[in-house]
């Protein structure tokens, strides 16, 4: 470990930290059609609703907002199904690339119009410059905005007092696209751009090596659709090798920047939250259980990657910069390791380094940041309705231990919610488990794993945690593009994405209707340090004895393997 | 062929979710009782 690495980090903390409350301020205005950027595209935005024939003053029930909203999405999918079987008749095609199997097509869509962007192929190898800006980039920011709408829906579940309703689905899609993701990408792409990325519909050219080859550079627009990547929790790459390319992230700042736009939303919302319910401590709270689970995270990671590799001191290698396998020497243990550990707290997915040659217990962390379902700041909406769900849970088991009807921000928290918020917090472990369990048992499964035991395992459960987790990082080492992997990784980020979503839209329609009883001398205060630690445990607790069994398996059986001198 | 088939399935998933909504509906319908809080 250096100095340079807990600087990086230290950086990050305080930028993150200081951008939460103004951002949160300005979601929160937005989204009710309020604030400077709102006025000046609020003519935009009505063309929109003319043009789809929506009456935007029309609120909606959690039903009406949910039928909508997969609506939407399936529409979505099979648009974007057919433009990547299209490809090869469609224009801004330049290298002329062909179109994709059936099978990895419907991957690809169903993986961004989930936010999850788990990528079964390489981005410069495959995708054109219209799939990829039409395609990704669209559904990248549809998807994000669409998190954020079901967060708001819940918050507004939370907020207010005998409705019947939960806002209108396609106004908030609508804003949060047009007033919070466009405006921050343009002002990110520009810094990308300044720092080296490109942005060309140029073809790919031919460089001359300093060796005298000749070696082809894919290039194209990459700045535009890297903000949208990684503001968008989305994270797929222009290129394979995602953010550990140099055109994707050229510079320690551009690292800097990639990490703090991956957190931004998801960070951000707490304080939205905090605002729309009237007390802005509730949503510090959130954002401080997020900080203790990050924190912890990111130590065992950095801990992990600081420090020589056992199995290489033995051939005495310098590792004196710690465990630089399968890093980039540009960025180091330290940026790699907060990276990492970013990328998986959130829903993001974007990787700067390759998490199948980081230490076992870093593979750890990184899995049980996705497993405890997107609660570290997750995805844009997913973190903040995943950690509420959380929050839920612990009401009702602190309701249970003092003996009094549970209640959160005056809210009675009844069977209702109680059995959708199991829904949707069970929905993941049973996508994540059952499917790894299978995988493990068929040929079809086995014969994509790269290595024997338990990192083997690890790859397999990493690629079904980070599918239906939203992540679509990759453990690298597992040849996912085979129809096996591809369609069960799609049934995987399915039911990570609209079977949580449903439930938690449910929640948020009974919660609306519900009167606000006022707080008591026995209401429990959730807006103390005390409640903090009740989030946190709750959260360790359920996802520890959730995937423990499954984690020993992996690597934690590497972990004490390694210690003995034994590789996979 | 192979594109009818994946489209069939998208549908199938999409149908599917529609279920849930109804069930998670009728579930939060026979839960919820009349808010007699005063």
């Amino acid at each position: 470990m250096t100095w340079r690495g807990w600087l990086q980090i230290v950086i990050f903390a305080v930028l993150i930290t200081a951008l939460v409350k103004p951002l949160g301020g300005y979601i929160v205005r937005t989204v009710d059609g309020g604030g400077h950027v709102s006025r000046i595209f609020a003519p935009v935005e009505r063309g929109l609703y003319r043009l789809a024939g929506i009456d935007p003053a029309e609120e909606q029930s959690w039903i009406s907002y949910a039928l909508a909203l997969l609506w939407f999405h399936l529409v979505g999918i099979a648009a974007f199904y057919a433009l990547l079987r299209l490809q090869g008749l469609l224009p801004l095609n330049p290298q002329q690339l062909d179109a994709m199997t059936p099978d990895l097509a419907l991957n690809t869509a169903v993986s961004f119009a989930t936010n999850t962007s788990w990528q079964s192929y390489g981005g410069e190898s495959t995708l054109g410059y219209l799939a990829q800006m039409v395609g990704i980039v669209v559904q990248s920011f549809l998807s994000a905005a669409t998190g954020v709408a079901v967060a708001i829906a819940l918050v507004r579940g939370f907020a207010r007092r005998s409705s019947a309703t939960i806002g209108n689905f396609w106004v908030d899609l609508t804003r949060i696209t047009l007033y919070v993701l466009l405006p921050i990408c343009i002002v990110a792409a520009l810094i990308l751009v300044w720092q080296g990325v490109p942005q060309t519909f140029g073809a790919y050219v031919t460089a001359t090596t300093l060796e005298g080859g000749q070696q082809v550079l894919a290039r194209g627009p990459v700045a535009s659709q890297m903000a949208i990547k990684l503001l968008s929790g989305d994270g797929g790459g222009f290129f394979n090798a995602n953010s550990a390319h140099p055109f994707e992230n050229p510079t320690a700042l551009a690292g800097i920047v990639e990490m703090l736009l991956i957190f931004l939303i998801g960070a951000a919302l707490t304080n939205a939250f905090g605002r729309m319910v009237g007390d802005q401590r509730h949503g510090w709270v959130l954002f401080g259980a997020m900080a203790v689970l990050f924190v912890a995270g990111l130590a065992v990671v950095y801990g992990s990657e600081g420090h020589p590799n056992p199995a290489l001191s033995q051939f005495g290698l310098d590792q004196a910069a710690g465990n630089m396998e399968g890093k980039e020497v540009r960025f180091g243990a330290g940026q790699s390791a907060l990276f990492a550990t970013v990328t998986t707290a959130s829903s993001d997915g974007a990787v700067n380094a390759m998490h199948d040659s980081f230490m076992p217990l870093s593979g750890l962390v990184m899995m049980a940041n996705m497993m405890l379902d997107e609660v570290i700041v997750g995805g844009p909406g997913s973190g903040l309705f995943g950690i509420l769900l959380f929050a839920i849970v612990a009401v009702f088991a602190a309701g249970l231990m003092i003996g009094r009807t549970p209640e959160y921000l005056g809210k009675k928290i009844e069977g209702n919610e109680v059995k959708m918020t199991m829904l949707a917090l069970l929905c993941v472990p049973v996508a994540i488990l059952g499917i790894s369990a299978v995988a493990a048992v068929l040929p079809a499964g086995l014969s994509g794993l790269n290595n024997a035991g338990p990192h083997g395992f690890s790859e397999l459960l990493y690629a079904y945690t980070s599918g239906a987790a939203t992540n679509g990082s990759a453990f690298a080492g597992l040849s996912a593009n085979a129809p096996f992997y591809n369609l069960t990784l799609a049934a995987a980020m399915f039911a990570g994405r609209f079977l949580v979503i449903i439930p938690v839209l449910c929640i948020a329609g009974t919660l609306a209707a519900k009167r606000i009883v006022p707080a008591s001398n026995g209401t429990l205060p959730t807006h103390s340090m005390q409640f903090v630690g009740l989030l946190v445990g709750t959260i360790v607790i359920v996802g520890g004895l959730t995937f423990f069994p499954a984690l020993a398996l992996g690597p934690v059986a590497e972990h004490f393997a390694l210690q003995a001198g034994l590789t996979y | 062929m192979f594109d009818l088939l994946a489209l069939g399935l998208l549908v199938l998933a999409f149908a599917g979710a529609v279920g849930y909504v109804c069930a998670c509906d009728d579930l939060s319908r026979s839960e919820t009782s009349p808010d007699k809080t005063p």
